[in-house]
């Protein structure tokens, strides 16, 4: 077959200069850490994990550090990995406290940054997209964006609820889609083939939108760029395809995935879907398709019910309002799911550590419990990040001045080799992390 | 307490406008009237006593100083005095800072500022309960000032098109539009894309929410591609199919041809058919619909004949096809009586006379004409030389002779009576002399046959043959015996004992003591190799059948319809000759048996007979028999030992049953186990595959000469009657072979001599009976028929008829002597005896008689010839059967009238399956026949139509090319069997490789015209003019992917996933101007606008026509002076004209869906998945009418233009059964959807009575007054609550036993930091109470009365609906305003929109709330009309 080539090379060169990605240019970054690499060690993997509305307000807490650490009855799903886990209490969004609840509470969730009100939409690009711009391109994936239920097209007390369905935003103005179709998902890990012809389709695409571009509000121009932004980003994807991402010496453990594609479709039970949609993660880390997964297990404001655990007289939202031994028991549900990623996780060879050693698993929530308090969040981190954050620690911010959330998102950018002065409302990390 | 009256004092034309705000917040302050109007009266004196008048800047500068001075007079010291303490400076709370140091400019220019003072106002959030509380009439002062500014600023920007972010097509614009472009509704490319967001007034078609990634873009990508593959190619275009493959869009093309023909005609009437063992209807339908033609005919026979209706009248009164109906009419009613047509005369005396009950009667006595008149051919050959020429043919039912047979068999014991009958046709029957020709009996089993004329003479000696031999049985006996130890021949042993010859013959054959013929005969002397181009199948036979096969490889090998096994053999029975495989035994001593026979050839065939012998020196004995079915197998493993001796012979016989012998390839497998002895094993398949070439006959594998033999023999040439079981031969043959005692022997031989004489049947066992009925058959294996002697003598027997009526006319003249002539009518009966029977036919032939007269035969006459089992009681003429008339002349008048009727009636109009399915292997992939239906029923525009749709099938499917593959398969297949076929196939070739190559030329022709239809789609997808540059582009991108040697086909689906990716589709973007001013957008933008608007999709045809040509125009005077007055537009502006047009469409539901629906929160309430199972399993299925019934209820008040109060307070609703079953409505029958009226009284109609709703607000299990309350609060009046204070305390753990939900709730917001909202939401929650989680009516009355939070008490839905429609009326329709505003502008209502919400509302209150006054004060005003500039901030 011939090859046959339009400039789009020469397009792309120009377009470089009209389209500046206006959320980098506030980040700086000093490259990514490659000493690790050099030591042939597996990269350092990041998963968000998100559960909404809070829990319940009598049960989440940690006493004592270590392996005689006391965990609440929420956390009891987390026992086994105490001396392997950080309990963090007391941070919170400044923001978060602006605004109305839930919608509000969650948009800026990752970030830390303002959000609009009324009938427009912007927040901050979150932790894990800024991540995944700075090294995604070391992986077929830059992340993966998944979640366990479909986002609410609505506005809720003067706030969309595009906010309380995403907790992943890839510029202030755009939430990453996030998939919830888990055989979806899988093939945007797995799918490699792009049709004949679909690179000549982009090209030419890009082409129009040059044209178009100028005839339009500067407004619009910037939505046209997010456009064509991403259509770069899939060329890119095609031509990375097929290309492994392999560190230098290191190797996954996997090339390929060891489970089926998922059914079409969304599941009908609960269960199903977020233990998919968990293995989906941990088969993402194992094939080292990317490095950065957020999952959502719910939406803040969220219409999940939970027939299997004999609770199935209110929504988990409204379940959210009570500390019934029902809400206790939807809690632990969530984080069991949790556990079940470490546990895969831990399962997995990588060198001397597993790949659970090798991550960073956070598991935070919105608001601490159903009653929309965002004055502290609830926050839990699994695995070391490749050897650099002690387990078994208990760490308690309340009365500190400086308990920003973003932080702590400091400290796990840094972990995954990105150095930045300031994050939201943060301008340093957390020393104990 | 309505404030609203008073207030008008100041002689000014817009406090209307006002108004309502303050009695709003009147009713919220709950201050008494009468104060109220006092203070009223005070500030408006104080602050208003100017007019605002629009676009008057002077006078709004002095409004401004007005509104100044009281700020600093009236409104500063308040705001100093209640509210700069919190609110000041950089730290001020919710940041509003009303700091003393902010002069009236700096706050006047921060709306904002006051709209967020506004809400708090409103709300009663400030000031906060526990600081000092201003005065009611501060309260007022402080309240209308900031409403005043409010407006003010709102006057000074109105019309503001806004901000409105670039928006691209929500996924559900995406689906309609995809759907609308294409045409196919079942397509939806967006299921599995992200869920839109929702931005702006709460809808998912805002630009702010609508994101866009990468991931986004794959499956945009994704969703082109999808669409694209679901372009058809057509020879002059592109359509869109709900399917992707060639295959299914032939498929759909060949449904609507067959959608076409059932618009004409009648399904069924397909013949059973079957086709080597595969059962096939011959058609579905395409018949001629006589019933419902005759009915109409019949039915208005008076009128018409009256001239009181037309044909045309009644043809489309009843959608019948005018021209077939007055072709019938005509037929029907025209004077026929000097024309022979017989069976048309017929029919119209019976049609006459005939009530619209004996239509059936009549359709049946044509259909039985239909018959005689056409024949139908099976389709999937014709074309080839010597193949039939057309599906269905023409025949005449008139015929010179006509065979007549009748098969013979009766009860045992019961003579046979046959009637020969004649029936003469009503032309008299002076020449209606018939000769039945050689009337005689055969016989299946290859007696030569009987003529009629000896059957008489023939009884009675064969009658008294058996008389006289029955009672020497004992001797004949003892002659069998007697001939397996001499040498003597069978006469001369016969002579001797004084027996007769051939019948003692027949004896020792039937018993099967003499010596058999051990000669195996018929071997196949042919080397066949490489059947099937397989070196590993090779055998023996002849290119023909019969063969036999093996496969001697290791894998199982499948070539045409066969399958053949690893390591096998098969044979391949001949119509006439039978597979013979033969095994000679090289050994004495006893054997074992056992084998299998099975179809190798699934795909066809009728399945074959099979039996093992044994050819024994004593006779032939059959071991097993049986018979398989197509596809299906059998074993055999008999579980006696088989004695063999030396050269005896085990033959395995495959027969192809019926003489049918296509697909008959039978593998046969067959192991012969020596039992005792050395114990050898001979297998067939072991034995044979690998050596078959060696020899025919074929030595074992121990080395014994010509063991195996492959062979063919005559059918049924070893016929072998077997002995009946347990019956006395049986016994006789054991004791002879066992050598018993002789008095044994012989007791059993006078046994079967006195069954044969015996009159006591009845006293005889099963086995003896049998075997009686054997022996005294006089074709069974005794031969009596052979026995007698040649002579023919005198005879009084009963049976047959007297020969001397044989072989003369009536009139003396001599013919063939074996013939029978008579005149007609007549009924010739004819005995028959109950032992000659047995495997018999009656044949003859019938003719009428040529008299020779002087001038050569005579010819004339007509008769119908039958021969029959019983007496018939009449002679009738039937029109299904053969007319026997002789040749000539004579006959035109016949033929002609038959013709006639022929051409009327039709048995179908056309080969409605299209696809042949009569043949395994089909020459023809697309059949058409429709001609009569062209002739009888198509004007020449359905005709063309027809020829068009056939066409496209044609090209789509690429038949010519197609057919140059089958026709190959076919020719190569049906000639394997049959080379004398291959001159039927060549003579097509030619033509059929032409017909390709011309059709290959056509379609590169087509191509440019599908690059034409790609650019004239873009222009539908982008919703506007191409320009030449882009249409270049899109010719070029198909010329690159061309000159990327990518087919045309996908090239094509690459064009166009291009324009579906383009962001001319995915984006609805507008050009705007470089001015700061905004400006009118283009007429193609509007259009879109409008149709994106009210359709959620793209303009239709109509609606762009009118665009690209500019005259979708607005008066542009009257565009200028819009501003925010309410402008009456002229009736003849096109915009509107087309507004309207849009809103009756049925697209419209679109808008029920997207903006009723998301703005109530119940859109995919179909998908609800909220409620517990258990507890409600109706749910799930009733949620689809729930929700279909909320979409009806809007779809019905858009298109019909109904009033918008309906949504409060209507009186109807939109049911069917199972939701009015539901609702506990009865009288709602049926799954179709109603309107009810008079649902008020019962709870429903408006939408507070919906189950969508109500389900929708409630939680899994159980109802939630809150949920319900704020929805109410928020979204149907429109009002905000504040933020929930933190720290909520948390509901009871459990619910305290037997507390309904308002109880708990009450105890919930009984908590004073709760009740500040909850008094404001919770009462509207109690009201809906009686209804359950998912909208039933409870059926115990439950506590509806609710005191809202000004003091009002309302009960129960009626109330709250009265409340609602009446109190808050204004709000209620305020909203509906904000909302339609805010999702037609795809953005947010903002301060500038005010004034237009103002005219909205005013004007609906003025024409009764129609809907379409709200759409058109949308649609007109520079909102809607216009776009910002591009250096407009923000």
């Amino acid at each position: 077959m011939s090859v046959y080539h339009i400039s789009r090379r020469t397009i792309l060169r120009g377009m470089g200069v009209s389209m500046a990605l206006p959320w980098m240019e506030s980040l700086r970054v000093w490259g990514a850490g490659r000493s690790r690499f050099e030591d042939g060690q597996a990269p350092v993997r990041m998963a968000i994990l998100f559960a909404g509305c809070g829990f319940h307000s009598r049960e989440w807490w940690a006493k004592g550090s270590g392996a005689s650490m006391e965990l609440g009855k929420v956390l009891q799903p987390l026992n086994d990995f105490r001396e392997r886990l950080v309990f963090i209490r007391g941070l919170y969004n400044a923001e978060a406290l602006k605004g109305n609840i839930h919608s509000s509470q969650t948009g800026n969730l990752l970030s830390g940054a303002p959000l609009a009100a009324g009938g427009a939409i912007h927040s901050g690009t979150s932790v894990d997209q800024v991540v995944a711009q700075q090294i995604g391109k070391a992986t077929k994936l830059p992340s993966l964006v998944l979640g366990c239920e479909m986002s609410n097209p609505a506005v809720h007390k003067n706030y969309s609820m595009l906010y309380s369905s995403h907790i992943s935003w890839s510029s202030p103005t755009t939430p990453t889609p996030l998939e919830v179709y888990p055989a979806l998902a899988f093939d945007q890990l797995f799918k490699d083939q792009s049709q004949r012809g679909e690179k000549s389709v982009l090209d030419a695409v890009m082409e129009d939108a040059q044209d178009f571009r100028r005839e339009i509000s500067r407004l619009d121009q910037q939505k046209l760029d997010e456009y064509l932004n991403s259509v770069r980003e899939v060329e890119q994807r095609i031509d990375r395809a097929g290309k492994a991402g392999e560190v230098q010496g290191w190797r996954p453990t996997l090339s390929t995935p060891d489970i089926a594609r998922p059914n079409d479709g969304i599941p009908q039970n609960i269960v199903d879907h977020m233990r998919l949609m968990s293995d989906i993660l941990v088969l993402a880390f194992q094939t080292d398709t990317t490095r950065v997964c957020t999952l959502k297990l719910n939406n803040d404001h969220g219409t999940l019910r939970f027939p299997h655990l004999g609770v199935d007289y209110m929504i988990h939202h409204l379940l959210s309002h009570s500390d019934s031994d029902d809400w206790l028991k939807v809690n632990q549900f969530f984080l069991e799911q949790v556990a079940y990623i470490a546990r895969r996780l831990d399962s997995i060879q990588e060198g001397e550590r597993t790949a659970l050693d090798n991550s960073m698993l956070m598991l935070c929530s919105s608001m601490l419990h159903g009653n929309h308090d965002a004055t502290q969040l609830p926050v839990v981190l699994l695995g070391s990040g490749g050897g650099q954050i002690q387990g078994g620690q208990n760490l308690d911010y309340l009365e500190n001045p400086d308990r920003q959330m973003c932080r702590l998102y400091l400290s796990m950018m840094n972990k995954m080799g990105l150095k930045l002065d300031r994050f939201g409302d943060a301008t340093s990390p957390l020393p104990e992390i | 307490m309505r404030a609203t009256a008073v207030i008008i004092t100041t002689g000014c034309g817009n406090q209307r406008v006002l108004t309502p705000l303050i009695a709003h917040s009147c009713g919220r302050m709950k201050i008494k009237c009468d104060v109220m109007r006092a203070v009223v009266i005070v500030g408006l004196a104080g602050l208003m006593f100017h007019c605002w008048v629009p676009v008057a800047i002077a006078q709004q500068e002095t409004e401004l100083a007005l509104l100044e001075r009281s700020f600093v007079d009236g409104v500063r010291p308040l705001l100093n005095r209640y509210c700069v303490e919190c609110h000041a400076g950089d730290d001020a709370e919710a940041e509003i800072d009303l700091g003393t140091s902010r002069a009236f400019d700096d706050l006047g220019s921060n709306p904002e500022l006051w709209l967020k003072v506004r809400e708090v106002l409103n709300n009663r959030q400030m000031p906060p309960e526990d600081a000092q509380q201003p005065t009611a009439t501060e309260l007022v002062q402080l309240n209308t000032w900031v409403h005043s500014w409010l407006k003010n600023a709102a006057k000074a920007q109105a019309g503001d098109p806004g901000p409105v972010i670039l928006r691209r097509l929500s996924n559900a614009e995406y689906n309609y539009t995809i759907q609308d472009l294409t045409g196919v509704d079942s397509l939806h490319p967006t299921l599995e894309f992200p869920v839109d967001g929702a931005a702006g007034e709460g809808f998912t078609n805002s630009g702010a929410a609508q994101g866009m990634s990468p991931a986004l873009v794959t499956k945009y990508l994704d969703a082109a591609h999808d669409v694209a593959r679901h372009a058809v190619l057509l020879p002059d275009g592109i359509r869109f199919s709900l399917w992707t493959s060639r295959r299914d869009h032939s498929d759909e093309l060949l449904a609507r041809i067959q959608d076409f023909y059932r618009r004409f005609t009648d399904d069924g009437g397909g013949m059973p058919v079957d086709l080597q063992g595969i059962k096939f209807d011959t058609n579905q339908g395409g018949l001629l619909p006589l019933a419902r033609y005759l009915q109409a005919t019949v039915e208005h026979r008076d009128d018409l004949a009256s001239g009181k209706t037309t044909l045309q009248e009644v043809a489309e009164e009843r959608s019948l096809n005018p021209q077939y109906l007055g072709r019938l009419w005509h037929a029907l009613t025209q004077d026929d009586s000097g024309s022979t047509s017989f069976w048309l005369s017929e029919l119209q005396t019976k049609w006459k006379a005939a009530s619209v009950d004996d239509v059936p009667a009549l359709v049946a006595g044509i259909e039985q004409i239909q018959k005689s008149l056409w024949r139908f051919n099976s389709v999937g050959q014709i074309g080839r030389f010597g193949g039939p020429a057309s599906w269905m043919e023409a025949v005449s039912p008139v015929v010179a002779s006509q065979e007549l047979s009748l098969p013979l068999s009766a009860a045992s014991d019961r003579d046979f009576v046959l009637y020969l009958t004649a029936s003469v046709l009503g032309d008299g029957n002076s020449d209606d002399f018939v000769e039945w020709q050689q009337p005689r009996l055969e016989f299946t089993n290859g007696r030569p046959p009987i003529l009629l004329r000896d059957v008489r003479s023939l009884s009675s000696q064969i009658e008294s043959l058996i008389a006289s031999e029955s009672p020497a049985t004992t001797r004949y006996l003892d002659a069998v015996r007697e001939l397996r130890s001499t040498t003597e021949s069978i006469d001369a042993v016969a002579k001797n004992r004084n027996l007769n010859p051939q019948l003692l013959k027949a004896w020792s054959g039937y018993v099967g003591l003499g010596p058999a013929n051990r000669e195996i005969q018929g071997h196949l002397t042919e080397r066949i190799e490489n059947v099937g181009g397989f070196a590993a199948i090779h055998g023996w036979g002849s290119p023909q059948t019969p063969s036999l096969l093996s496969n001697r490889s290791e894998e199982t090998i499948t070539f045409s319809t066969l399958t053949l096994p690893p390591r096998s053999v098969f044979v391949h029975p001949s119509p006439a000759l039978e597979s013979v495989v033969a095994w000679r035994s090289p050994l004495d001593g006893q054997i074992k048996l056992q084998g299998t026979v099975a179809d190798a050839d699934n795909n066809c065939g009728n399945g074959i007979q099979w039996s093992l012998q044994r050819v024994h020196e004593s006779g032939v004995t059959i071991i097993d028999q049986g018979g398989i079915d197509n596809a299906n197998q059998q074993t055999f493993s008999p579980s006696v030992e088989i004695e063999v001796r030396h050269g005896d012979v085990i033959a395995l016989v495959v027969n192809p049953r019926g003489q049918d012998h296509s697909c008959d390839t039978t593998m046969v497998d067959l192991t012969l186990s020596e039992v005792g002895g050395e114990k050898r094993v001979w297998n067939l398949a072991t034995d044979v595959v690998d050596r078959v070439h060696e020899g025919n006959p074929l030595a074992d594998s121990y080395g014994n000469k010509d063991t195996w033999h492959f062979c063919a023999r005559p059918v049924g040439a070893e016929s072998t009657a077997s002995l009946p079981v347990d019956s006395a031969i049986a016994r006789w043959r054991a004791a002879v072979i066992d050598s018993k005692a002789q008095d044994e022997i012989q007791q059993l031989a006078i046994s079967i001599q006195q069954l044969m004489t015996t009159a006591n049947v009845a006293s005889l066992s099963d086995g003896d009976r049998e075997l009686r009925q054997q022996l005294l058959a006089w074709n069974g294996p005794l031969h009596w028929l052979d026995a007698v002697p040649t002579n023919a003598t005198e005879s009084r027997s009963a049976y047959g008829l007297d020969s001397a009526m044989f072989g003369r006319h009536p009139d003396g003249t001599k013919i063939d002597a074996a013939n029978l002539c008579l005149q007609a009518p007549q009924i010739v009966e004819i005995k028959l005896p109950a032992q000659l029977i047995s495997e018999a036919t009656f044949r003859t032939t019938g003719t009428l008689h040529a008299k020779l007269g002087a001038a050569g035969p005579v010819l004339g006459g007509s008769v119908q010839l039958r021969v029959l089992n019983s007496r018939p009681k009449e002679l009738p003429v039937s029109l299904s059967e053969p007319i026997i008339a002789n040749p000539g002349p004579a006959l035109e008048p016949l033929e002609k009238a038959l013709r006639k009727f022929r051409e009327l009636f039709p048995p179908a109009l056309c080969y409605a399956r299209i696809v042949p399915v009569d043949e395994a292997v089909t020459l023809t992939l697309y059949f058409r026949e429709d001609s009569q239906l062209q002739r009888l029923m198509l004007d020449d525009e359905q005709s063309a139509e027809l020829d068009r749709l056939w066409d496209q099938l044609y090209f789509v499917s690429q038949e010519p090319i197609l057919l140059t593959t089958a026709f190959e398969q076919i020719s190569e297949f049906a000639t394997q069997d049959r080379p004398d076929l291959v001159t039927a196939f060549a003579p097509m070739r030619k033509s059929i490789y032409d017909r390709a190559d011309a059709f290959r030329v056509r379609l590169l022709q087509a191509e440019s015209s599908h690059v034409r239809a790609v650019q004239q789609f873009a222009r539908r997808a982008w919703r506007r003019l191409l320009n030449a540059d882009e249409e270049q582009k899109i010719q070029s991108f198909y010329q690159e992917l061309r000159g990327a040697e990518i087919p045309h086909d996908e090239a094509i689906e690459l064009v166009l996933a291009r324009v579906l990716t383009s962001p001319a589709f995915l984006f609805k973007l507008e050009q705007v101007s470089e001015e700061s001013k905004a400006t009118p957008v283009s007429q193609l933008e509007l259009a879109s606008r409008l149709s994106y608007f009210l359709w959620s999709s793209l303009p239709d045809e109509p609606l762009s026509a009118l665009a690209e040509s500019g005259q979708l125009s607005l008066d542009d005077s009257d565009q200028e002076t819009k501003g925010n007055v309410t402008g009456v537009v002229p009736e003849h502006a096109e915009f509107l004209r087309q507004t309207r047009r849009m809103l009756q469409d049925p697209r419209t539901r679109r808008l029920a869906i997207q903006f009723a629906c998301q703005w109530l929160h119940v859109r995919n309430f179909d998908q609800n998945n909220d409620k517990n199972e258990q507890l409600y399993p109706e749910f799930s299925e009733l949620r689809h009418d729930m929700y279909e019934e909320t979409v009806r209820f809007f779809e019905d008040m858009f298109r019909n233009d109904g009033s918008i109060l309906d949504l409060i307070d209507g009186d109807h609703a939109f049911m069917n059964q199972r939701l009015a079953k539901h609702y506990g409505i009865e009288g709602v029958s049926g799954s179709e959807w109603q309107k009810i009226n008079g649902m008020r009284t019962r709870g429903r109609g408006g939408i507070l009575g919906m189950a969508t709703v109500l389900a929708s607000q409630s939680g899994a299990s159980r109802t939630s007054p809150i949920l319900r309350g704020v929805w109410v609060s928020e979204t149907l009046l429109g009002e905000r609550l504040p933020r929930p204070p933190a720290n909520v305390p948390k509901l009871p753990e459990t619910v305290p036993d037997g507390l309904t939900a308002r109880q708990l709730i009450e105890l919930h917001s009984g908590q004073p930091e709760c009740a500040k909202c909850h008094v404001r939401i919770d009462p509207y929650g109690f009201a809906l109470e009686q209804f359950d989680a998912i909208g039933r009516l409870r059926p115990t009355q439950v506590d509806t009365r609710a005191e809202l939070v000004d003091g009002r008490v309302i009960e129960g839905i009626a109330g709250m609906e009265a409340y609602l429609a009446t109190d808050r009326r204004d709000d209620v329709v305020r909203q509906f305003c904000r909302k339609l505003l805010g999702y037609s502008l795809g953005r947010e209502v903002l301060l500038s929109d005010e004034p237009l919400l103002d005219e909205m509302q005013a004007s609906l209150q003025q024409h009764g709330y129609r809907f379409s006054v709200a759409v058109e004060s949308i649609v007109t005003s520079p909102q809607f009309l216009s776009i910002r500039g591009r250096s407009t901030g923000q």
